[in-house]
Order: C-alpha cells, then sequence, then structure tokens
C-alpha cells in the first residue's frame, strides 16, 4: 500500500508535510481535511473547526487523562469516525478508530496524523525529493548509495 | 487514554471509491488555489477562519460562519477546506498551547 502525502505551503511562509484525507461526519457525508504529518504527536487530534463539521456524538475522556504539549494541556472530546485516505492505485482506505478533537477552534489550526495512525506505516518525509509517502505491505523502501 | 487502536480496511465499492476520487479532485483544486493566493487573504485572515471552496476565499469569524459560506455559496464543493488562521506567523512548534 502506498499513500502520497503533500509538501505544502501555509499562511506563515513555511512548506510542511500534509496528508490529504476525508473524515466521515455524522450525516454520512465526507469532510475534506489536510492533516499535518506529525509523527511525533502520540495521538492524531482533529482540529475544532473540523469537529463543527462533522457535528459527530462525542465523549469526554476518562478523568486524569489530558491532551498536553509544550504550551501545556488543552480541552478536548474523544470521537469515533473514519479517516479516509485514497491509495496511489486508486484504491480507497479506511482508518476506523477513536480520535481525540480539541475543542476550541482557536487551540490548533489543522489536525495532525499522530502515531495511532502513522504507526501503521513506514513513513516517508523527504524535502529533497519532495516525497511523502506511507508504505505498508505490498510497498517497502529501499535505500541506496551512490 | 490508553494507547489506541486503528482498524485499516480496504474498500471495495467503486462506487464510494469514484465518489472519493471526485471529492479529493476537489480538494486538492482548492489546495492548489489557496498556495498561490496567500498574498490575497492575508494579513486579513488572521486571527480568523478561512474558507477555500469552488477556487475562492471567505474570511469567517467563526468556523461556523465559514461552514455556512461554504454551504450556500459552493454547497456543490465537497473538498472545500476550512482553517483557522493563526495570529501570529512565528516559528511552531505543533503541539497544543494556551
Amino acid at each position: 500500500m502506498q499513500v502520497t502525502g503533500e509538501w505544502q505551503l501555509r499562511d506563515d511562509g513555511v512548506v510542511r508535510p500534509i496528508m490529504r484525507a476525508k473524515v466521515l461526519g455524522s450525516a454520512g457525508t465526507l469532510a475534506s481535511e489536510n492533516f499535518l504529518i506529525d509523527s511525533g504527536a502520540d495521538r492524531t487530534v482533529l482540529s475544532a473547526v473540523l469537529l463543527a463539521r462533522l457535528q459527530l456524538p462525542t465523549q469526554n475522556a476518562d478523568p486524569g487523562v489530558t491532551l498536553s504539549g509544550i504550551g501545556g494541556t488543552s480541552e478536548f472530546v474523544l470521537v469515533t469516525t473514519v479517516i479516509a485516505l485514497m491509495r496511489d492505485d486508486g484504491v480507497l482506505v479506511r482508518i476506523r478508530g477513536e480520535f481525540a478533537g480539541f475543542t476550541d477552534p482557536k487551540t490548533l489550526d489543522m489536525s495532525v496524523l499522530g502515531r495511532d495512525v502513522l504507526g501503521n506505516f513506514d513513513l516517508i518525509i523527504g524535502r529533497h525529493r519532495n516525497e511523502i509517502l506511507l508504505l505498508a505491505p505490498r510497498h517497502r523502501y529501499r535505500i541506496d548509495r551512490e | 487514554m490508553s494507547e489506541p487502536a486503528c482498524s485499516i480496511e480496504d474498500v471495495s465499492d467503486a462506487h464510494e471509491t469514484a465518489r472519493v476520487q471526485s471529492q479529493d479532485a476537489r480538494h486538492r483544486r482548492n489546495n492548489a488555489w489557496l498556495q498561490t493566493h496567500w498574498d490575497a487573504v492575508l494579513p486579513q485572515a488572521r486571527g480568523k477562519f478561512l474558507a477555500v471552496a469552488g477556487q475562492e476565499a471567505f474570511i469567517a469569524q467563526t468556523p461556523e460562519e465559514a461552514w455556512a459560506w461554504v454551504d450556500t455559496t459552493h454547497p456543490e464543493d465537497d473538498g472545500a477546506i476550512v482553517q483557522y488562521i493563526r495570529p501570529e506567523a512565528g516559528p511552531r512548534i505543533y503541539a497544543s498551547h494556551r
């Protein structure tokens, strides 16, 4: 399996690794979303802007469980949904799970694809070759030395 | 929150796949448009919510206002995107913040 992402120019002039995805909402419709690929994030997190679109039932996390980063902790909820990615060979892939979602729309400017999803793939983030790849069998990578 | 588990499956429904492929093409077009039009929406979009649909931008005060613009102005565009534009433009470490 190979899914290709893209380097995307953001509002601050910085180019970041992004995966286009579609996220299932309550009405059965799919919302389009750009996910930042963040291999340092433990969890995939949906932005509050996306949550507002999805209108999914939410659950509170267990007491004492926080979603924390360098700046501290932020309010979040849990949603069960599907993140859909398009494989390079045109096959649609559904990733079903429970994902966190921020409740304050100003907490995060984009959704984040974290290790709970990325851990199912080998991840290539290559700026020089302009490549972003999620690989799973039967695709693999090889390093050649010139 | 324990270590989460995701299930991954291929979709065999050709109709659904074709529908998402079309949606993804619209999504890609909106992304491409925005990447070449940042100068048209900044700095006025900073601290606000930016919607892009039909290769057109709209700046809103709230996510709900942004999505409402998408639904009324480009109801056919399921590749629309809405995002918060941070007020500041400095380097970012993507983590939660207050």
